[in-house]
């Protein structure tokens, strides 16, 4: 088909401009059409709203993003996105009890939020949302109430979820101003990236700068109004090479803190670049495992953060309506029936400290202060003791008469793994090979260094008889699930690492130094992509190294 | 490119062309809604596209075979995004990286048509895969920076008043401006020796404003500029002339009747005509199209053949940037594979006398005209570039809707149709559905036969089939209007104009146009009146 159209709007580049904001006028936009449509909606033969959120996010995205010296990207990007809910019903039975899909068709009236602290544009957006959210509560709500009118029964037997009732606060944190040194960072990385010229048999590698300013807005019916800062600043450095094998090696380091400022120093980062520029000069002569391995192995630092990723850092309640699709993780589902039994090792304690903000004298980022509705979580939370799942991160949606809203609808924010009766890294080696030469293996696995995108990992060898290492080709570890969990050992000390959730959203996590697993598995990493290995034109890196 | 070439041609299937293409775009774009900025961006960036041809100019790659079979999954590869600061290393990097996939990508692709093409007959007449053209050199002055010319504190003041006017009818759903500046610098190079570098600066403002009906459906209507600096877009006097204008017609289109399915006269405005000529006619005279047998290939074989009416001349000039002072944005000096641009009368009396070339030849055509045009990132084919309809008896607008009139009355008809505005169209002219078309007027008119007053309606869109509808074109006004838009197709979106004039067409057909069910808000827009 081909077609001819007035004006393509593109939105293929990116902002850079960070105007001054008048927090009140946000608030005051959003109290102000709050009040609005709690006293005057109405919808002809449907029931009013008992339940009105406003969310407005404001963020600022400064990314820096540099290859082999040269910059590719620089620029600081401003959104502000909306989120508005609306319950129709009551909190016992509402318009969301029914449905596990609880989101609202988009409208073709919308209105986006206006980048500016625009008053009437602020309340204008939240008007199109609201009429439309509203009509489809609404509308939902009253479905809802033949389908139990059909089904004949009390409330009480049908499986239904409850919305939670939380107390309202008006939580104001004060919002930072940050001045960026964009040319500094740009610098920065483009002699960082100009390192990865010196390896003849690169395929591909970059450095990322980029520090997020977010501001989260929220106002509800209860009367809960929030003014939460956030930020994040992340470094990442990632490359690839081809092996001695033809297969793909990927290295990376990622480094999080609050603020630029709290990154490494640069002497840091240079450091942590020419490691991986030495560690993939030296890979691409690594061996592959040749096998498929089943057997203890022994994860020491980064690593052992991706040992609990898919398992105790997932504890949500996904609270869907059996027989229904349900996008939550199997390990949530999976979950929810197994409070108060053994659900791990008994000497494993999880504990959720969202509030936690240093460990060790160091600064701990991911803390939670109020969660994206409207509530805020405890100081600490057991979710796991000695072994036993306690209970599930729960938003306001419940299932189950004794669940409660504990202020985890993003997450965990901060979570401390606790182990008894820990083993230094040494003894916890000698473990492993004990166990190795118990079940007959040649060898055992240790995974250090660092995670690696696509799912590789940092793997060395273990001969059993001398104990000697030797570093394999990156391979693929089969993801930890809770009963991988039953038979582990680990050290007491512990060390602070991060697990990003998604791009904005990072998990703390205070866990083990090294964790031996008696039981996993590993396999040789495949690219499914890979080409026939013939170079037709030389890499114009060749004969650079120095 | 002299490292890869000598390289590759080394190789046991050796590369006989490359081609290198980037776009070092600066770019700038606003938009608001009803008084309030909702998007700001401003950037730059660097684009590679290039080409590497395996085989040799009689038979490449690119050789057209029927895809059935051909145990090939290639496709894209010759993209990459380069750096913007000028780092040697980076960007030769990348284009190594890139041409290497490209390489491979073409020789799979060679591989699998050399073997299709032993097992099918042979063509009667043997036809180049890729021309060969005359090596250019052709280097423009360097762009300046976007931010001298556009100065986003006044473009922001702009769009925000111009979109506030929406303001003014409380019906009015969606009152959007958005302004989008690019300076482009396009640089191109390829192993035969050809050197160009050109500028393509380029300003669009659009202003577009939906309404809802009282039965639910959502009209939209829209206006656009166009300009190569931002000083020369209108003033401010025009453009919230024009915004109050559309917003006045929104408010009178909120009302106006839904047309009934309809066949018969109708005279179709200059800007709507240039839009039927480049649906109806334009995509069916590019050339590399005509290759490839799952086109409908309406023209392949009416070279020198009567086609249209004997007044009328059809020229695409991709020369000119101006004509008739409209300004135009389908303009080059030089097309996306090097070839220079060239005026090219597809159309003299009637007569059909070539089609739009890239370096892709047909039968009786061995070389471009320099219309093998793309997108960013995108491999170029034969596309249209500003299209010129001409006529040779012009007619005055009256005398047009008294042929309207009396044609309507010869066909019994109550009303013919007038078509003012157009917002776009398509057309499909493969052979495996129907070679049709589909325009999406905004603006349309029952002209009645008793002298009652022009009748504003809505929900309708133009359709036909190409062939019955160069028939029924009967007169061509003394007029000329101009649309300036984007066509997408194979290549992506490229900048086009169509300059017509206005048309009376003895057969038409219209078809309802989809229809949205909107509820009306249930509380009225906050900020009632203009800020």
């Amino acid at each position: 088909m081909k077609k001819i159209i007035a004006i393509v709007i593109s939105t293929l580049l990116l902002p850079a401009i960070v105007s001054a904001q008048d927090d009140n006028v946000i608030l005051r936009a959003m109290k102000d059409e709050l009040v609005r449509s709690t006293n005057e909606l109405k919808y002809e033969n449907h029931d009013k709203p008992f339940y009105i959120s406003y969310t407005i996010d404001d963020a600022s995205i400064f990314s820096v993003y540099s290859s082999l010296g040269g910059l590719f990207g620089s620029r600081d990007l401003k959104t502000r996105d909306k989120n508005v809910r609306i319950l129709v019903g009551d909190y016992e039975f509402n318009d969301e009890s029914l449905d596990n899909n609880t989101f609202s068709d988009p409208s073709a009236l919308d209105i986006e939020m206006p980048l500016e602290d625009d008053y009437y544009g602020i309340r204008r957006a939240l008007w199109t949302s609201t009429d439309n959210v509203y009509k489809g509560a609404a509308q939902k709500f009253k479905k809802h109430q033949a389908t139990l009118k059909e089904k004949n029964k009390p409330l009480a037997e049908l499986p239904h979820r409850t919305f939670a009732k939380i107390p309202p606060h008006q939580t104001h944190l004060p919002i930072p101003q940050y001045n960026i040194d964009r040319k500094k960072w740009e610098d920065y990385c483009k002699e960082l990236s100009s390192y990865f010229k010196e390896i003849e048999a690169l395929e591909a590698s970059s450095v990322f700068v980029t520090f997020t300013r977010t501001v989260r807005y929220f106002v509800n019916t209860e009367g809960t109004t929030a003014i939460i800062p956030e930020t994040l600043a992340a470094f990442h450095c990632n490359a690839q090479v081809k092996g001695s094998d033809g297969s793909a090696i990927n290295a990376q380091a990622t480094r999080y803190a609050r603020t630029l400022d709290e990154l490494p120093s640069f002497p840091e980062l240079q450091k942590e670049v020419r490691d991986i520029v030495n560690k993939l000069k030296n890979s691409t002569q690594t061996k592959p495992l040749e096998d498929e391995y089943t057997g203890p192995v022994l994860f020491i630092g980064e690593p052992v953060v991706n040992v609990f990723a898919s398992t105790v850092f997932s504890l949500n309640a996904s609270n869907a309506l059996q027989g229904q699709d349900s996008y939550s993780s199997e390990g949530g589902l999976g979950a929810e029936n197994k409070v108060g039994k053994s659900y791990v090792d008994a000497s494993i304690t999880v504990k959720a400290t969202p509030g936690l903000k240093t460990f060790q004298g160091k600064p701990v980022i991911g803390n939670i202060v109020m969660d994206a509705e409207g509530v805020k979580p405890p100081e600490e939370v057991i979710l796991i003791e000695k072994g036993i799942l306690k209970t599930l991160m729960n938003d306001r949606s419940l299932l189950k008469g004794d669940q409660v809203a504990n202020g985890f609808n993003d997450g965990p924010g901060v979570v401390q793994i606790g182990i008894d009766n820990g083993i230094p890294v040494a003894e916890l080696k000698e473990k492993l090979i004990a166990t190795a030469k118990a079940e007959g293996l040649d060898y055992a696995l240790i995974v250090r260094g660092k995670a690696s995108p696509m799912g590789q990992t940092e793997i060395y060898k273990v001969d059993v008889a001398t104990g000697n290492e030797e570093q394999l080709s990156p391979a693929r570890l089969k993801q930890i699930q809770p009963k991988d969990l039953r038979r582990l050992t680990a050290t007491a000390t512990q060390a602070l690492q991060y697990l990003p959730l998604s791009r904005n959203n990072i998990v703390s996590a205070i866990v083990p130094e090294a964790v031996l697993i008696e039981e996993a598995e590993v396999a040789p990493f495949k690219n499914s992509f890979q080409k026939d290995d013939i170079e037709y034109v030389t890499s114009p890196l060749k004969g650079s190294s120095k | 490119m002299a490292r890869e070439m000598e390289q590759l041609k080394k190789a046991p299937v050796p590369s006989y062309y490359i081609d290198y293409h980037v776009d070092d775009i600066q770019f700038a774009n606003l938009t608001a809604s009803f008084g309030s900025i909702i998007e700001q961006n401003q950037d730059r960036s660097r684009i590679l596209s290039l080409r590497v041809k395996v085989g040799d100019y009689a038979f490449d790659d690119s050789h057209p075979v029927a895809q059935r079979s051909m145990g090939y999954r290639g496709g894209g590869a010759g993209q990459a995004i380069l750096p913007v600061d000028n780092d040697a290393t980076a960007i030769a990097f990348q284009i190594w990286k890139t041409a290497e996939n490209k390489y491979e990508d073409a020789l799979e692709r060679y591989k699998a048509v050399k073997n299709i093409s032993e097992r099918e007959s042979k063509p009667a007449v043997a036809v180049n895969d890729f021309s060969t053209e005359p090596v250019e050199t052709y280097i423009e002055p360097p762009l300046k920076n976007l931010q001298e010319d556009f100065d986003t504190a006044v473009w922001k003041k702009k769009v925000k008043k111009y979109s506030a006017i929406f303001l003014r009818d409380k019906n009015i759903m969606q009152g959007i401006v958005n302004i989008r500046a690019t300076y482009e610098r396009k640089y191109f190079i390829s192993s035969e020796g050809t050197v160009i570098v050109q500028n393509v600066p380029a300003i669009y403002m659009s202003v577009n404003g939906s309404i809802r009906a009282d039965d639910g459906d959502i009209i939209p209507l829209s206006k656009s500029y166009y300009a190569t600096r931002p000083q020369d877009l209108p003033g401010d006097d025009v453009v919230v002339a024009d915004v109050a204008k559309l917003v006045d017609r929104l408010g009178k289109l909120r009302t106006a009747p839904l047309a009934e399915p309809y066949s018969g006269p109708a005279i179709l405005m200059a800007e709507t005509s240039g839009v039927f000529f480049h649906e109806i006619f334009g995509h069916r005279i590019e050339g590399h199209r005509l290759k490839n047998e799952y086109d409908g290939q309406t023209f392949k074989s009416r070279i020198n053949q009567t086609v249209l009416p004997k007044t009328l001349n059809v020229i695409f000039d991709p020369t000119l940037s101006t004509y008739k002072n409209f300004r135009l944005n389908g303009r080059y000096a030089y097309d996306d594979e090097g070839v220079k641009a060239r005026r090219v009368a597809i159309v003299e009396k009637g007569v059909l006398k070539t089609f739009l070339m890239s370096r892709s030849p047909l039968e009786n055509i061995s070389n471009s005209n320099g219309h093998g045009r793309a997108s960013v990132g995108a491999e170029p084919v034969s596309r249209q570039s500003n299209l010129i309809v001409e006529t040779s008896k012009p007619v005055k607008f009256q005398d047009l809707r008294k042929q309207l009139i009396k044609e309507c009355q010869k066909q019994g008809k109550e009303y013919g149709y007038l078509f003012k505005e157009v917002v776009g169209g398509f057309t499909t002219t493969d052979r495996y559905n129907p070679n049709a078309f589909n325009i999406f007027p905004t603006e349309v008119y029952r002209v009645y036969v008793n002298g009652k007053p022009d009748e504003l309606v809505r929900g309708v869109d133009l359709i036909g089939t190409p062939l019955a509808m160069f028939a029924e074109i009967t007169a061509a006004g003394d007029d000329a209007g101009v649309f300036i838009g984007f066509c997408g197709a194979e290549s992506g979106n490229v900048p086009v104009s169509a300059v017509a004039p206005s048309l009376f067409v003895r057969r038409i057909e219209t078809q309802k146009k989809p229809k949205q069910h909107e509820e009306a808000t249930l509380l009225s827009r906050p900020a009632p009146t203009e800020q």
